[in-house]
């Protein structure tokens, strides 16, 4: 048995080059109205001229193991990585006339966990022989400080440009930020029942519609009245392998599972939206009338006065977590008899990979990593502060695979 | 001990090298240009001009006479119907937009990136002063007060109370800044306008402004805020010499390709096919184009087009209330927009011969069109039609307009006359009371200035826009009445942007949003 730790401080500076200087932009023109055209250019690119490396420091300490004749070992290991001077894209106001999100040193993030490796390897007698292993790691991330003006960082903006996620000290990067919802209002009377000092709180709701909740209690359903409704990053992420082999055969099956975690299914949000004209899921022939009380859509109604179907409502939050079933192998090992020394080793084998997943997500498939639909218009400036966003993510394929190993 | 030497020099001679190698470690961009290197001569201050107008003129992030912009000005009125293909046009012309809307957050942004770009020449200029003349610098300055000018007076017009940024810098301790009221706004911009005024000369290149313009828009501000003998100091010197605008006698010269910069016209955006190819991107790069899609964005399927908007009844009814001197319809109605009447003809073939039967009852625009000189709309969409911005009509308006209101009625029946003649009207012929005055004045502006983005703020200053709103379309007037806020309607103004209130801390919604 041994116990290690260690220490260690990393810089990173993986950003675009030269962003401490305002490049100029070239080709503004202008027509001179006479058929020819006037060049224009301005220094108009936001730079940052204080920019740095960011610094991780992390601590980590471990145990290996290796028990009943080495049959069963763990590894373990927690750590803390404190990283400071994070080089985010920071917003910045409009009124600034910046063409641009600089890239500025915004803050400090905190990631803890524990991870482990448990695993048990057994021969029982020359034929035979297998192996289990469970590896699984627990992380909690937290923002500490964020250097930033307004102390915030808002991001997984929908195609209607609102911000679903937003990232600022004690909460995780990337946290959902949402208005919750409460069902939907059972009657018009009790729509208009829904008021605070005589004042309706959603005036233009009717029966049928969504009942948003005033969080702050002041009157009005606003960005005041988002709270925090999740993380993107699991709290718990876990793969469970296993193999055998007896005589020529062996196979081996891998699992692999998430917990905790929490997606945006923007998919969902933009065609489940028949406000306007459109008409995609069938999810939508559920949808409230008087006789339909208790349904899952609610009423249907042109030009949606009440915003039923307004990103920044919880009812597009969904749990991520999920288990698959990653990867499933069976081989055979042909005697090498057969070959006469021509061939040192043939292995024939079936492979499955993703054969079933279990999930409650509604979506196509919940190994969300992050593209909001901003990044669709510009692939490099993938999102640092937001993840779990779903936004039409091609889904992973199930896959059969033959194959046949030959060794000379 | 001489070992201990050697290494004790071969240290003290590393670190006196280093020492002096610190500037070696600030590197310049070797594979663009910075603003190092910027600045430093007239051709750089000239090339920094030039980059203010793409602001004005930018297809679809909100340039103020794009595409985009030019659809939010006349949406909310009673004059067009807007499909539901553009959701974030769609919205607003519906009052049930909100301030995540990316159309008005890209008019906002516009106003302050020419803001940004004004304010930075003007800063350079003061700093570099001694290095150019006089001369040179009366002219920069005089171009960049224009266009600031201009630009904070569409501000307050639309935001009323807004962020008022007069000093351009990147360093984010200088971001957070309060709004300020639509009067402030006004204020400096009134004051940018006399300056630049005192400053432009009376004739300018194609496209530059010109004193003439300055005046122009310093009279319609003060028209905005009622100060009617301010507003006749700066209009009426513009209806004599040295100054020669005069209304053209066709008035379809104003919105075709061929007339560009006639007698009538102040200030144009120079709309022209010497750009690149890039229709849909920033608008701001060596490909971009400097065309626009405007006649592909109006015109019927049925020539090629995207039918975003149609004139609505109720703006008919208006074109078609007085016929002309010869019993036919309006001249600017019949170029303006076309319908089913003997000899209309649309895209040079006559209009029943272009819709089938069933669509013989609708409506369709003309002004800003290529009706006359093509048979569909193109492929790619690349159109030559400059934008008037300011036109001599809307001086003899704004002073008809002025004069009533100070009571001077044969003075303002004057220039109201001159509009009719020119559109081959009678005279008028209604009482010299200011009611019947005004009622003929509103008539007027909204035939000539149909599509051309007044009708909404005209009607709004007015007090008119709850009464022609709701004649117009009662349901989408409950959308409208439901931004009853206060003594107001958050609806007569655009919100601030999402994007400012969550990055300015000291930026506050606008009222009732």
């Amino acid at each position: 048995m041994k116990i290690r730790g260690g220490y260690g401080v990393l810089g990173n500076q993986e950003i675009v080059p030269y962003q401490y200087s305002s490049t100029i932009t070239t080709g503004i023109n202008y027509p001179d109205g006479k058929g020819g055209l006037i060049q224009g250019a301005f220094p108009k690119e936001f730079a940052n001229p204080d920019i740095k490396w960011e610094e991780t420091a992390m601590t980590n300490v471990g145990i290996d193991m290796h028990i009943l004749s080495s049959r069963l070992s763990l590894t373990a290991d927690w750590y803390v990585k404190n990283t400071k001077d994070v080089l985010l894209t920071v917003p910045i106001p409009i009124s600034s006339g910046g063409a641009n999100d600089p890239v500025r040193n915004a803050g400090k993030i905190r990631n803890e966990g524990v991870e482990f490796n448990l695993s048990w390897n057994d021969r029982i007698n020359n034929d035979l022989s297998y192996g289990v292993s469970f590896l699984g790691s627990h992380n909690k991330n937290e923002v500490i400080e964020l250097g930033t003006g307004t102390q915030a960082i808002w991001g997984g903006a929908t195609v209607q440009n609102i911000n679903t996620s937003k990232t600022l000290a004690g909460y995780p990067i990337g946290g959902f930020w949402l208005i919750p919802t409460d069902g939907l209002f059972g009657s018009d009377a009790e729509a208009d029942a829904y008021a605070k000092d005589g004042v309706k709180i959603q005036p233009n709701a009717k029966g049928g519609d969504v009942k948003f909740v005033d969080t702050n209690g002041d009157g009005t359903i606003d960005d005041e009245d988002r709270v925090y409704m999740g993380s993107p990053f699991p709290k718990f992420t876990m793969s469970l392998n296993g193999n055998v082999t007896y005589k020529n055969f062996d196979a081996s099956v891998g699992f692999q599972a998430v917990f905790g975690n929490k997606i945006y299914n923007a998919t969902r949000q933009t065609l489940e939206d028949v406000t306007k004209g459109t008409n995609y899921l069938s999810s939508v022939l559920d949808y409230w009338t008087p006789d339909n009380p208790n349904a899952s859509y609610p009423r249907l109604v042109w030009d949606d006065p009440n915003r039923n179907t307004r990103a920044e409502s919880d009812r597009y939050l969904e749990s991520g977590s999920y288990f698959r079933l990653r990867s499933l192998q069976v081989g055979y090992t042909f005697p090498i008899e057969w070959f006469k020394g021509y061939i040192d080793k043939a292995r024939i084998y079936v492979n499955a990979e993703n054969l079933f997943t279990i999930t409650g997500y509604s979506g196509y498939s919940p190994d969300v990593n992050v593209v909001d639909s901003n990044d669709r218009k510009d692939p490099s400036e993938m999102a640092s502060t937001y993840r779990g966003f779903d936004y039409f993510i091609y889904p992973n394929n199930r896959v059969f695979m033959i194959g046949l190993n030959v060794t000379f | 001990m001489k070992k201990y030497y050697i290494i004790l020099l071969s240290v003290i001679a590393t670190g006196l090298f280093l020492a002096s190698c610190e500037d070696q470690l600030n590197q310049t961009n070797p594979n663009q240009a910075t603003e190092d290197t910027f600045w430093k001569n007239e051709s750089d201050f000239q090339l920094a001009l030039t980059s203010c107008y793409t602001p004005l003129k930018n297809a679809l992030n909100g340039g103020y006479y794009g595409t985009r912009g030019v659809m939010l000005r006349i949406a909310r009125a009673d004059e067009v119907e807007f499909r539901n293909d553009i959701a974030d046009v769609y919205t607003v012309s519906r009052f049930t937009n909100s301030n995540t809307n990316s159309l008005t957050q890209g008019m906002f942004y516009q106003f302050y990136n020419a803001l940004y770009r004004t304010n930075s020449i003007m800063q350079k200029l003061e700093e570099k002063g001694d290095d150019f003349s006089v001369e040179f610098r009366n002219s920069v300055i005089a171009e960049c007060l224009f266009i600031r000018g201009f630009y904070l007076f569409q501000l307050g017009k639309e935001f009323k109370n807004a962020p008022l940024k007069l000093t351009a810098s990147q360093v984010p301790s200088t971001f957070p800044i309060e709004k300020s009221s639509q009067e402030e706004i006004w204020a400096q911009a009134k004051e940018d306008l006399k300056t630049a005024m005192s400053l432009l000369p009376i004739e300018n290149d194609l496209g530059k402004p010109t004193k003439g313009a300055a005046m122009a828009v310093l009279g319609k501000i003060y028209i905005y805020e009622e100060d009617w003998s301010s507003a006749i100091e700066y209009l009426e010197p513009l209806t004599g010499s040295p100054y020669s605008y005069e209304l053209v006698s066709d008035f379809y010269w104003n919105f075709d390709e061929e007339h560009s910069f006639n007698s009538e016209s102040i200030f144009e955006l120079i709309i022209d096919s010497t750009g690149g190819t890039d229709l849909w991107g920033d608008g701001e790069n060596i490909n971009s184009t400097q065309t626009n899609t405007r006649p592909k964005e109006y015109a019927a399927p049925e020539v090629n087009g995207w039918y975003e908007a149609q004139p609505t009844q109720q703006m008919m009814d208006m074109f078609l209330a007085e016929p002309d001197k010869d019993g036919n319809p309006d001249y600017r109605a019949r170029m303006s927009a076309v319908w089913d009447y003997e000899g209309a003809t649309y895209y040079q073939q006559a209009f029943r011969e272009v819709f089938d039967e069933n669509k013989w009852d609708t409506y369709w625009i003309l002004k800003y069109q290529n009706w006359q000189t093509q048979t569909e709309e193109p492929s790619p969409p690349m159109s030559c039609l400059n934008e008037r911005a300011i036109r001599y009509a809307d001086v003899l308006l704004l002073l008809s307009e002025a004069y009533m209101n100070q009571g001077n009625f044969s003075k303002s029946v004057d220039y109201l006359n001159l509009i009719r003649r020119r559109a081959n009207l009678n005279d008028y012929s209604g009482t010299l009371t200011r009611e019947e005055i005004f009622k003929d004045l509103e008539h007027q502006r909204a035939i000539e200035f149909f599509v051309e983005g007044e009708r909404f703020y005209d009607l709004r200053r007015w007090g008119l826009l709850e009464a022609r709103l709701q004649a117009q379309d009662p349901i989408r007037y409950q959308n409208f009445a439901s931004g009853q806020t206060g003594g107001t309607n958050k609806f007569y103004y655009f919100p601030i942007p999402a994007k400012e209130l969550e990055t300015n801390e000291l930026c506050t919604p606008n009222e009732g949003w």
